[in-house]
């Protein structure tokens, strides 16, 4: 019989291989940028929708909690308090971004997110979710000393970066793969009429609520559209595989960028979803590839500025 | 060639001679404080108990890519449970799943005045603020989903409850039964209809008080 060491290998090689610390950084610097521009974006609504003067009965709200229901608004219930949740809120993304004490900010930052979902359930939308997951992962990953604002002030230049568990980035590699391929999973199991299966989404889409111009524009465009709704579909499942294969990530990357960017055009008020899926693709990133934008950035730039263009 | 490639030949001359590698299997305490890792695992207890985290939340999201049904009055395992809410969340990733029909939602309050008109309050709590304009994504989640949506919310009836006891101390107890909640949408219409005569949209108006929550007729 195997010792226990040889079972423990394989999940040990898969998922603590070492890594640049400095990706973990990127995710850290986006995702705290992304949740930061999210606070913003909720700031003057905050007592709408936090407060037990807005539109969400507390009582309501908790017993509409799966299991538990887990709050700093259950406790944090006139309009000063939530403000001051907030503050604090903001306080901690500031910290992660500069990477100051950046596990406690990143517990805070769960908590920020378990909280505010809990209580305005009704109100939130795609991107909360994707940084609530996000929330966790960061939590759970190296913090590293690279791209922290004691490391710049102390001439963090000249640091080399170390070599850190991967544990973090292929738990969030498999949680961008659950997005997308549970999404795209879902819409088969979708009933009567299925408008994914009969690829009448993006007319719908582009004439709905969410469409930056509706209008009756829309109705002429049909066979394109219908094409749009399975070029979407498809481009869903590729990415993530895209961006998971070494050789192909840029492509992956590429590729979502499009697909995002396209429904930020089209859509009205997507921007954040947009942001939020931007800040999960450097989890894609590998150990040599911050060198190698770096060193390309550095050419362009050269080339840029030498005498002779 | 693909976009943005390029050789790391930089990084991988400077990973031999790399002094700051941590080995979160390692169990050498010493060597993870002294080379200033910050990660928290700083022996084999902890390491374990990293990878046995690791190993069933991968477990878990990889058996999150099939969708689970939910909302049909299964609760699951109570530890499941306070997983899904405090680590994994709900891995619910329905993204343009649902259509919302309609587009140009509006909502605000009718009071009657007594003298046989209508005097109008924003719907927006507190302080009976108008529904915003442009509105934004979740101002209209908000809506769609506990009024327009087939099962209607109980936070519906709440809101409902709540806006009948304000206008109760604003204007006096008579006010009940002389308000409504009225929301104003375009529905669109099937595409092969909007496609014979061009029309996409069919105005529709829903009216609403604390008595009725799933609607008045007018």
């Amino acid at each position: 019989m195997r010792p226990i060491s040889e079972w423990l290998r394989f999940p040990v090689r898969l998922l603590f291989r070492r890594e640049d610390e400095r990706i973990y950084a990127v995710v850290r610097i986006g995702f705290a940028a992304v949740a930061l521009l999210n606070l913003i974006s909720l700031w003057p609504d905050r007592h709408v929708f936090f407060s037990d003067a807005g539109m969400f009965d507390a009582e309501v709200a908790r017993a509409q909690a799966e299991s538990v229901y887990f709050s700093i608004f259950a406790f944090a219930r006139s309009g000063a308090a939530v403000t001051f949740c907030m503050v604090v809120t903001a306080l901690a993304l500031v910290l992660l971004l500069a990477g100051v004490a950046a596990r406690l900010a990143a517990f805070w930052v769960l908590v920020w997110h378990l909280s505010y979902i809990a209580r305005a359930l009704p109100a939130t939308t795609g991107w909360d979710m994707v940084l609530r997951s996000f929330a966790v992962l960061v939590l759970v990953s190296p913090v590293g000393k690279c791209w922290t604002l004691p490391s710049l002030l102390s001439g963090g230049a000249k640091i080399l970066p170390a070599l850190v568990s991967g544990h973090g980035l292929v738990l969030m590699r498999l949680q961008v793969l659950v997005i997308y391929w549970q999404t795209v999973l879902r819409r088969f199991a979708m009933p009567d009429p299925n408008y994914w299966a009969n690829g009448e989404f993006m007319s719908y889409f582009l004439l709905s609520h969410h469409a930056r111009w509706p209008g009756p524009w829309v109705l002429e465009y049909g066979g394109l559209l219908t094409f749009a709704t399975y070029a979407a579909q498809a481009a869903e499942a590729a990415i993530p595989v895209l961006l998971w294969v070494k050789k192909t990530r840029w492509w992956g990357i590429l590729l979502g960028f499009s697909l995002h960017a396209g429904i930020s055009v089209f859509a009205r008020d997507l921007g954040l979803f947009f942001l939020a899926m931007m800040m999960t693709y450097p989890a894609f990133l590998r150990t040599g590839d911050i060198e190698a934008v770096h060193g390309r950035v550095k050419r362009l730039l050269a080339r840029g500025g030498s005498p002779d263009r | 060639m693909q976009p943005g490639s390029a050789r790391g030949g930089a990084w991988e001359d400077q990973r031999g001679n790399c002094a700051r590698v941590m080995l979160p299997m390692s169990g050498d305490d010493s060597a993870n404080s002294a080379q200033g890792e910050t990660f928290p695992v700083k022996g084999r207890v902890w390491a374990v108990l990293l990878l046995g985290f690791c190993c069933w939340h991968s477990g878990f999201l990889i058996a999150s890519i099939v969708p689970r049904q939910t909302g049909d009055g299964k609760k699951g395992s109570p530890a499941l449970n306070l997983y899904r809410t405090f680590i994994s969340g709900d891995q619910h990733w329905n993204m343009f799943e649902t259509l919302p029909l309609h587009r140009s939602l509006d909502a605000r309050i009718e009071v009657d005045d007594g003298k046989g008109g209508w005097a109008t309050l924003g719907s927006v709590m507190p302080g009976f603020t108008p529904y915003p304009s442009p509105e934004n994504a979740r101002y209209y989640n908000l809506f769609y989903r506990i009024m327009l949506n087939a099962a209607r919310s109980p936070y519906f009836g709440a809101y409902l409850r709540r806006t009948d006891g304000l206008l109760r101390a604003r204007y006096g107890s008579s006010i009940t039964g002389h308000w409504a909640l009225v929301v104003d949408v375009e529905c669109m219409r099937p595409l092969h209809d909007s496609r014979r005569d061009g029309v996409p949209y069919v105005p529709a108006t829903g009216y609403f008080d604390a008595a009725n929550p799933g609607g008045v007729p007018r």
